[in-house]
């Protein structure tokens, strides 16, 4: 007994090697790896009008705003000040989040381009600080954006596609028409240089409040988001110009925020059709900074996020007004508002705005159902790594444990009105 | 957090420490499939601890419960068949001396 005993602890060379290898393969699995973004990108697409984003559409599109406006019942959103997550308490937070972003970038959450903390044409130092090579640059520009706020920051070359072929602009100063509606102009996006490189930061959004999607409380979150946006983005913008370098922050505005963010290695598409990053999923926002430096661009990371989109509906089955399709991804969406040609999800913001309005206020329930949006804890990146496999079951098997377990719980109207008491 | 840590740390200490001192005063061999129980009962338990105390931190009481069952559950199985083989181990011990 005790040489059998023996024998059998006692591991071979070989025995060693087969383990080392095994773990080391389930190791390189569960890593993420590079160069493997799975976005196809066809001839169909095309550079999409501003005017055509479900915001913009709200300044023209009166077919539309007659179309969402007709659903909101007035007696109802005052009935709401008395609902938790709505008080107005609540709405006062509400209101201090989103304060810097309509200070200092207002209308930007709808797409005012040029304008504010997102201005094209700032002054810039006259000598230029020169670099050893791109690498050295992006180095310390990533650097400084890090310092400056940006909680992920990657870099990828411009690609003009992403850019809106025609701007929208709301003309705040001119007296509405004589039917009431707003003055804007439409035109072609001519920048003061030519941008060579993008800086895609993103900023986090506060998790506890965004689990309490879809309330003001939520709005907060989102709010804080956008504050934090333009403080950071306008901010990298400054510190580029004050090397000597044109530059210029843009939101929502200009361009499409998500493709650069892929292209910089922040993450993947989503079926939800936002960015999922291995780091806050898919609870961030995105703020981009063109300049004309040449930095060295970042490669796109995958992480397993679209594998496991394939086989996880949570966000589908969390939103409101069934906006996410729960089918397989295609070319082309059902609306104006959806670029087509880019292999996807394709949302119906259509249907995601008029929840909006229904609402009160904004909601983000496929945030908060989102399995990857977790705190950053061992447990959460332990299950991240699992989720790396690619193997469909255990997709499956993860997002029916992460509902089970009670994570991404929305439309929770007991944290809504715990909120106030935690300390 | 580092609380945790130190605190799992500690239970891991304790637990070998008492299986170790356990085995030398009864002067029993483990044989390697016990071996294997002892560390994955350990590790078991040391996953729903901290599985409990990780979740109760984030606020998310259904996960911890959830997590304390599933994995407790699978932590007292794997206790449950290791400590039968351990006895039957020390039986046919006892047989050959």
């Amino acid at each position: 007994m005790n040489n059998k005993t023996k024998t059998a602890i006692k591991l071979d060379r070989r025995q060693f090697l087969k383990i080392s290898a095994l773990a080391t393969t389930s190791g390189a699995l569960m890593g993420t790896s590079e160069n493997r973004s799975p976005i196809k990108i066809t001839n169909k697409c095309q550079r999409m009008d501003q005017k055509n984003t479900i915001f913009s559409r709200q300044l023209w599109d009166y077919e539309f705003v007659k179309r969402i406006e007709s659903s909101i019942d007035r007696a109802s959103m005052e009935a709401l000040e008395k609902v938790k997550g709505w008080t107005p308490l609540d709405q006062a937070l509400d209101a201090a989040a989103w304060a810097l972003d309509h200070k200092f970038a207002s209308g930007s959450e709808g797409g005012q381009p040029h304008s504010q903390a997102y201005e094209w044409d700032e002054p810039v130092r006259r000598k230029k600080v020169e670099f050893q090579n791109p690498k050295d640059a992006s180095r310390k520009i990533k650097k400084a954006a890090r310092y400056l706020g940006a909680d992920l920051v990657g870099i990828s070359p411009y690609d003009p596609l992403w850019t809106y072929s025609l701007l929208i602009k709301e003309n705040f100063e001119s007296e509405p028409g004589s039917d009431g509606k707003p003055e804007f102009e439409h035109f072609v996006p001519e920048f003061p240089f030519e941008p060579k490189s993008v800086v895609s930061i993103a900023v986090e959004m506060d998790y506890e409040t965004m689990a309490l999607s879809p309330s003001s409380l939520e709005s907060a979150a989102t709010g804080l988001g956008y504050s934090r946006m333009c403080s950071v983005g306008y901010s990298v913008a400054t510190f580029i110009r004050a090397l000597g370098y044109r530059a210029f922050a843009n939101g929502n505005d200009v361009s499409l925020s998500i493709p650069y963010a892929v292209a910089a290695g922040l993450g993947e598409l989503g079926r939800h059709g936002m960015l999922i990053t291995p780091e806050y999923g898919p609870r961030v926002r995105l703020v981009k900074v063109f300049t004309e430096l040449e930095l060295k661009p970042d490669n796109p990371k995958a992480f397993g996020a679209w594998e496991f989109c394939k086989n996880c509906k949570r966000c589908a089955d969390a939103c409101p007004s069934q906006a996410i399709p729960t089918g397989e991804p295609t070319l082309e969406g059902k609306t104006i508002s959806n670029n087509p040609g880019v292999l996807k999800w394709y949302i119906d913001p259509e249907k995601c705005i008029q929840f909006w309005r229904e609402n009160g206020t904004d909601c983000a329930n496929c945030i908060t159902a989102c399995p990857f949006n977790k705190p950053p804890m061992w447990h959460h990146q332990l299950s991240a790594g699992i989720v790396a496999l690619p193997v469909a079951p255990i997709h499956t098997i993860m997002a029916k444990m992460d509902k089970f377990f009670g994570f991404g719980d929305v439309n929770d109207r007991r944290a809504n009105a715990a909120f106030w008491e935690k300390d | 957090m580092s609380l945790i840590i130190f605190g799992l740390g500690a239970i891991t200490v304790l637990i070998l420490w008492g299986i170790t001192g356990w085995i030398k005063r009864n002067q029993i061999k483990l044989s390697w499939p016990s071996w294997l129980g002892v560390i994955l009962t350990t590790l078991l338990a040391l996953f729903t601890v901290a599985w409990l105390l990780s979740c109760i931190i984030e606020r998310e009481t259904q996960a911890a419960g959830m997590g304390l069952l599933i994995f407790g559950a699978l932590a007292f199985i794997v206790f449950g068949l290791t400590r039968k083989k351990i006895i039957r181990d020390t039986k046919s011990q006892a047989k050959g001396k």
